[in-house]
């Protein structure tokens, strides 16, 4: 076959076939109603000013007796852990028989912007810690942090260790100057203090700007001409909606707390370099010493790998595991091969260092 | 429903397509050097086909689809860029002198055109990729940049210009100053997207050239797509466009903060809360919030003294014959 084979005929039909499944998805579209995301049933437990807590239904009859609390990014919403059916790591853990708390830290608003790293860590977080710790009886749970959920589990775990028995990172950034780290390097200049000044709280709007600049063609343009493809599909096109509507729904971040994650962490790379300070507090993390589960993605674009595998060289624990996820930031919850990988390895590390 | 009753079927469109097709296939014959700014059939068909359904759809996802249509019209121009291209290779296989010059020449014409900001009709929604960051920019600042008439304007019911006229002229003055220097910038950072842009015209150029294998339109919508990817991404990773886009936000910044200034110098004329004052008052509330944090945290210090000191009472008791009720008459000692 020559190297370019094209001819006037085939490349009109093939415009006519693109066009056929464009109409016709747009039959399907228009038929398709809401899309419903989250499924594993749960309840809410607690709650402080719009953060909520939520405890899923356990899904088997003698859970492992230390649940896991898993703590996301300010950063878009956390159904994410939970999208849909076959599609949730969440539902995934369930079934491998953990016991699975959330915290939804909600959408704040304009009286919300003086939150500090400090409310939400030493705060809202360690909160709900101490809830899930009555509630069981127990001294520790374990943690599990997704991306910057992670950095804040991190930055919890080194502050208050005699509450968590064991940690799980997932795509976690840890050092934020690495050479592929095209999000650090793009922010690196900003004002952000004068951003913060300037808006109170940032936009989600703004920081889905820069993570879908950071590979424009394929997020904003091919992506959806993929979809045409699959878009008279119902199943399909709901799928590709839920992932749609997750990626839009991107709360404003409170302004304290972003000017001191992208001030500390981006700009000054001050996790490794042991400079930040949450509170009045240091964050030492060579303080933490408990069971550590790092599970970073080979393809991560918004986290490289090398970002989160620096955690190994910065803490003290004897036990620590790296895992890693042949796939993207977000593959890591939702693909297929993530539901058959990463809940199995997670019961298994957790129920080998459990101790009830 | 079946497609006969699908009021969003236009069954009419393979042979509008074909129609178009025809005049389209005139435009690649050689002779006919204009065929890069020739009309654009399959995308101005596609807008056409759009502007009659968009109405039928619901107001929440005609967003969406608007999205998707002006994603699929870049396919189209694709299609419609490479025509001319097919109609070579219908005579000769590609790698021959033929081929070449004309691979050449039409990514020649592109170039100038995009060169000069004047992409040929139809191409625009090709090179919406290129556009995407500073469409989304623009969208992204319009929810919190206030424009220029907008500025000018007297904030209804207070005084702006009572008082210390003076005083608000300059504040105009600087904020038309600002809103030029963000002007000024976001040029700047559209020369850098442009020239991105020709970067990845010239890889796709090469890789045509140099053999990739293109089986199909779709494989060549794919390749142009790497092609721009790789170079959006070398341009990002340099320290140029670092610099670029922080001197964008801070100049959107600087101009949204003189703005806010601006309200608020309003808003106090009116003895109106300001931002500023309830920035104060989540000052003091945020100060408030650690102070109680730090009650509790030695609440529960305090909480875990008390049982420790407990346990160490119950250890220094007596055994327990030793505790046995003390009988009347005994001593305790």
């Amino acid at each position: 076959m020559p190297p370019v084979a094209l001819d006037p005929e085939s490349v009109a039909q093939e415009v006519l076939a693109f066009n056929t499944r464009l109409a016709r998805g747009l039959s399907t579209f228009t038929q398709l109603g809401d899309v419903q995301v989250g499924v594993s049933p749960r309840t809410s437990v607690h709650r402080q000013d719009k953060v909520v807590l939520y405890h899923y239904d356990p899904q088997v009859p003698d859970p492992l007796a230390v649940p896991v609390l898993i703590c996301y990014a300010l950063v878009n919403r956390p159904y994410m852990a939970d999208l849909q059916e076959g599609r949730s790591l969440i539902q995934g853990m369930l079934k491998q028989g953990l016991d699975v708390y959330l915290i939804d830290w909600g959408y704040p608003d304009a009286g919300d912007q003086s939150l500090t790293l400090d409310d939400y860590i030493n705060g809202y977080l360690d909160r709900c810690v101490d809830f899930i710790r009555a509630k069981h009886g127990l001294a520790r749970i374990n943690l599990l942090g997704i991306c910057q959920g992670g950095t804040f589990s991190l930055c919890y775990t080194a502050l208050h260790q005699d509450k968590v028995q064991n940690l799980i990172t997932t795509v976690t950034p840890v050092d934020f100057h690495t050479p592929r780290d095209l999000l650090s390097h793009l922010v690196r200049q900003v004002d952000v203090d004068l951003m913060v000044r300037a808006f109170g709280n940032t936009p989600g709007e703004l920081l889905n700007w820069i993570f879908l600049t950071l590979k424009p063609f394929r997020l904003m343009g091919q992506k959806y001409v993929d979809f045409v493809d699959s878009m008279d599909d119902p199943e399909k096109a709901r799928n590709f909606l839920r992932m749609e509507k997750w990626i839009f729904d991107s709360p404003d971040q409170a302004g304290a707390a972003f000017l001191q994650f992208l001030r500390d962490f981006y700009q000054a790379n001050g996790l490794v370099k042991g400079t930040v300070r949450i509170g009045d507090q240091p964050i030492d993390l060579l303080a933490i010493t408990v069971p550590v589960l790092n599970i970073f993605a080979r393809d991560d674009h918004l986290v490289p790998p090398d970002a989160s595998k620096a955690l190994g060289g910065c803490i003290s624990s004897s036990d620590y595991t790296e895992l890693e996820f042949p796939g993207g930031h977000i593959g890591i919850y939702v693909s297929a091969r993530a539901q058959e990988m990463l809940p199995p390895a997670i019961a298994a590390w957790l129920a080998d260092r459990v101790q009830a | 429903m079946g497609q006969s009753d699908n009021p969003f079927h236009v069954t009419d469109w393979a042979a509008l397509q074909r129609r178009y097709l025809d005049a389209l296939q005139a435009l690649g014959f050689p002779g006919n050097p204009g065929s890069v700014s020739a009309a654009s059939p399959w995308h101005n068909a596609l807008d056409y086909w759009w502007q009659g359904v968009s109405a039928s759809l619901p107001a929440e996802q005609r967003s969406f689809f608007a999205d998707l249509v002006r994603q699929s019209g870049a396919f189209l121009a694709c299609a419609e860029f490479f025509t001319p291209l097919t109609a070579v290779l219908a005579r000769q296989p590609a790698a021959g002198p033929d081929w070449e010059r004309e691979v050449r020449r039409q990514f020649e014409a592109l170039q100038q055109q995009l060169a000069a900001g004047t992409p040929p009709p139809g191409m625009e929604s090709l090179l919406g990729a290129w556009k995407l960051p500073d469409d989304l920019w623009q969208r992204t600042s319009a929810l919190f940049a206030r424009l220029p008439d907008e500025l000018l304007r007297p904030i209804p019911g207070a005084a702006p210009l009572g008082g210390n006229q003076s005083g608000n002229a300059d504040a105009l003055r600087e904020g038309a100053r600002l809103w030029q220097e963000y002007q000024q910038v976001l040029s700047e950072y559209l020369r850098m997207l442009s020239t991105a842009a020709r970067n990845g015209l010239n890889r796709l150029q090469e890789q045509l050239l140099g053999g990739a294998q293109v089986p199909n339109l779709r494989a060549l919508y794919d390749l142009w797509v790497e092609c721009g990817e790789t170079a959006f991404n070398e341009m990002m990773a340099g320290a140029e466009f670092a610099a670029c886009f922080a001197r964008l936000v801070n100049a959107l910044s600087s101009f949204k903060l003189h703005t806010r200034r601006m309200i608020d110098a309003g808003l106090e004329s009116m003895h109106l809360p300001t931002a500023q004052a309830l920035g104060t008052m989540q000052e003091r509330e945020a100060g408030m919030r650690s102070e109680l944090r730090a009650a509790r945290v030695r609440q529960q210090a305090d909480r875990e003294t008390l049982l420790r000191l407990q346990r160490e009472l119950e250890a220094l008791r007596p055994a327990a014959p030793n505790t046995a009720p003390v009988q009347a008459g005994e001593t305790g000692d």
